[in-house]
């Protein structure tokens, strides 16, 4: 495949394909995602799943970077996705590759420096294999209740009875 | 429970309400109370308490009206929220289940934009053919309707004070800005057979007590309990039918089996909110209203009115734990003067507002790029935040306006609206305006990071079938009754002139009930 037919295949693919995480309307509509075409020739060859598990690792802690969230949270979330959508998923990998390679002279996962890499993801925000990853996240992270507690944020109230008894009022450290 | 009222689909002496949200539940119960019968056709199913679980996103999911819809204009849905334009719920009550419930009035010179400021170019500005005298009792019954906190009509106390509040309370006093409790229409106290609210916090995800007022468990369930109200969930209006003498004659809808039905009505209220009111109108075009029933003025759909909007997070060395508590407890009521001085006219109020980390995640920065170091070190100080949701008021333009695709359909085989929104140069500079007033007000309370948010998907959606004194000039008269068709009535926040620089739904319900009282009276003496 010569340069020029990768990069117009590449502009296709980005460009092409609804996002947002199965079934989730809230991606599309909040998010705001390329919009659905027919055209979804690809003329790549399938990246090995532990390669794709990888990358996907290393992209999602670049979206949502987390000091105190284990690489697990992040690896769950992304492999789900990676088996739902796995030709969407494989063929995203293998042009954030081609992308780095073409770029940087490595594929994505090999390249050390944050900046380099986060420049390489903006370079492909607006299409569909990163709108669904990052959807994946948001969901994934932010709207999931076993990982509330780190943000500090309290979830679902209701059946402890509100807050009317339970520290409505605490803030301590402004004075009147 | 009495008999709950069925009616045949030939009876053409009942009065057909479109819509069961603020301003359709609130007309079904005014008119059941005063003996007349009506027919409420919702398009959404209906809800129980016990559906409304303290989580944002499924809620979301579970509540809004989703059908198609686009977004387009120079407003940054158009790229952000492609098809999401508006947030309204379906169901039985409408937008009044995911409500925040902050409940003030339109100030008296908000009633006459056009005398107070002049013509305003690129601006569609008129005056109301009603003035605050003439509402301000119908204010009174309204609040007492809802129970409205610190009220005279309810002499209900306000809310207590969370932190959320508190911050900002000290922030105004140090910036001499003037803050308030939020009038909320929220129980302080048990009042209605409705208990006091217990500071849950997820209000716009449906109060799961009940304290809030809503259609839903309010004005619905009474107007049934007369015998003369029969609420159809599950069915959507797709046309209003028209007589030969062009007078609304019944409704055309999908039943809750997906049979088209033709229910007969002897009036007919409009009050599917500001994009579905105009779209029905706009697909009830015959020969005789080539463009649109009740377009003889051309202004169906025009003027769509949302709010001048926004957001302000400032991240607080220190917890606020905004999330505990209502999720609108006060406001900075400062900038609601309408004051030329500062660059333009009318006025804002800037409203305390709780998101959850589901909410800020999205809102924080909406679009493809709202992603990265900045958005994750902000939600991990969730817990130190606290914000503000920027309400001001939005001028009219003619070409802001929902129209009806060309090609595409919905479920039903109807055009999907297109809304176009652009905002007006005098909404910009109002927006920048609020967002620097909140930069030195969380300043002064120590804030370390300040996130400038834009518009959310329209809440408040106003001004499509604008009320007016002359025929040629809007879609309604002072009753919100159709200048050309004399028994075809809007219900709803689309016959708003203009937008004032409060929430739009004390308005919408106390123009339901002078609304109702008309009708009644027409019923009555037999004029309609
Ligand atoms: C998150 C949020 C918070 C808000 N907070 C506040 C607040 O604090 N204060 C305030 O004043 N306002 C608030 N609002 C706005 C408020 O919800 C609306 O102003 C109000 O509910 C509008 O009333 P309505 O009767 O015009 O429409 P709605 O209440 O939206 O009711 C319209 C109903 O019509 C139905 N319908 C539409 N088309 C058809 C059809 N063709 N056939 C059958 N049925 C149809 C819909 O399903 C819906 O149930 C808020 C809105 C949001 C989104
Ligand atoms: S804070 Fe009050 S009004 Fe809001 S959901 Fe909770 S109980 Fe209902």
């Amino acid at each position: 495949m010569n340069n020029k037919n990768s990069s117009i295949s590449r502009r296709k693919f980005l460009g092409s394909v609804g996002c947002g995480v199965a079934g989730t309307v809230v991606a599309t509509t909040m998010i705001g995602c390329a919009t659905a075409s027919e055209d979804k020739t690809s003329v790549i060859s399938m990246p090995e799943s532990g390669h794709i598990s990888q990358t996907l690792l290393v992209m999602a802690k670049d979206i949502y970077p987390h000091e105190m969230l284990e690489n697990k949270y992040y690896q769950k979330i992304v492999d789900d996705l990676a088996n739902q959508e796995k030709t969407l998923i494989g063929e995203g990998i293998a042009m954030l590759d081609q992308l780095s390679v073409e770029k940087l002279g490595q594929p994505f996962v090999k390249v050390g420096y944050e900046p380099d890499r986060i420049r390489i993801l903006r370079s492909i925000e607006d299409g569909p294999f990163f709108g669904k990853v990052r959807g994946a996240l948001m969901f994934g992270i932010y709207d999931n209740k076993d990982l509330f507690h780190l943000f500090g944020y309290q979830g679902s109230s209701w059946e402890k009875g509100g807050y009317i008894d339970r520290g409505l009022n605490e803030l301590d450290w402004l004075n009147d | 429970m009495t008999n709950v009222a069925k009616f045949d689909l030939d009876d053409n002496d009942v009065v057909v309400i479109i819509g069961s949200g603020a301003g359709g539940g609130t007309v079904a119960n005014e008119l059941a109370q005063k003996g007349v019968k009506s027919v409420v056709l919702e398009a959404g199913k209906r809800f129980t308490l016990e559906d409304f679980k303290n989580s944002e996103w499924e809620m979301f999911m579970k509540l809004s009206w989703l059908d198609k819809r686009i977004s387009a204009g120079g407003w940054h849905h158009a790229k952000n929220h492609s098809g999401l334009p508006a947030w309204i719920v379906k169901g039985v009550g409408g937008s009044s289940i995911h409500w925040a419930g902050v409940s003030l009035r339109f100030k008296p010179h908000e009633f006459k934009m056009k005398s107070t400021n002049g013509v305003i170019p690129g601006a569609n500005v008129a005056d109301w053919p009603i003035s605050y005298d003439d509402i301000a009792p119908y204010y009174e019954k309204a609040e007492d309707k809802m129970g409205v906190t610190g009220t005279k009509a309810t002499g209900t106390p306000d809310l207590p004070e969370n932190s959320h509040t508190k911050l900002h309370r000290i922030a105004a006093e140090r910036t001499g800005m003037t803050f308030i409790n939020a009038p909320m229409a929220i129980n302080s106290v048990a009042r209605d057979g409705r208990p006091a609210c217990q500071q849950i916090g997820f209000c716009m995800q449906g109060c799961r007590i009940g304290a809030k007022w809503s259609t839903m468990y309010t004005e619905i369930p009474k107007a049934e309990a007369t015998g003369l109200c029969e609420i159809r969930p599950n069915s959507m209006v797709l046309k209003i039918e028209h007589d030969a003498d062009g007078r609304a004659s019944g409704v055309h809808y999908v039943d809750e089996n997906g049979n088209k039905k033709l229910q007969k009505a002897r009036i007919v209220c409009v009050a599917g909110n500001s994009i579905e009111s105009p779209r029905l109108l706009l697909n009830s075009a015959s020969k005789k209203f080539p463009d649109g029933l009740a377009n003889s003025s051309g202004q169906v759909g025009r003027n769509y009115m949302g709010h001048v909007t926004g957001g302000v997070y400032g991240v607080f060395p220190k917890p606020v734990n905004m999330h505990r508590g209502t999720a609108v407890p006060s406001l900075i009521t400062s900038e609601q003067r309408n004051d030329p001085d500062r660059g333009f006219v009318a006025g804002y109020s800037l409203e305390v507002l709780s998101l959850g980390l589901g909410f800020l995640s999205a809102f924080l920065k909406p679009g493809t790029s709202g992603w990265g170091r900045e958005i994750s070190e902000a939600l991990e100080n969730y817990k130190n935040m606290a914000g503000v949701w920027i309400c001001g008021e939005d001028l009219p333009v003619e070409s802001n306006r929902i129209t009806l695709h060309p090609t595409e359909k919905d479920q039903h085989g109807l055009p999907v609206p297109v809304v176009t929104k652009t905002d007006h140069n005098n909404d910009l500079i109002m927006r920048n305006h609020a967002y620097a007033q909140m930069a030195k007000l969380y300043k002064s309370v120590g804030a370390t990071k300040l996130h400038n948010l834009p518009a959310y998907p329209s809440s408040h959606n106003m001004g499509t079938n604008r009320m007016s004194e002359k025929a040629s000039d809007g879609v309604v008269n002072k009753w919100g009754q159709s200048h050309d068709v004399p028994n075809l009535f809007i219900s709803d926040g689309s016959q708003f002139v203009t937008s004032a620089a409060v929430n739009p739904t004390l308005t919408i319900v106390a123009l339901a009930i002078r609304q109702a009282e008309h009708i009644a009276k027409l019923v009555k003496t037999n004029v309609l």
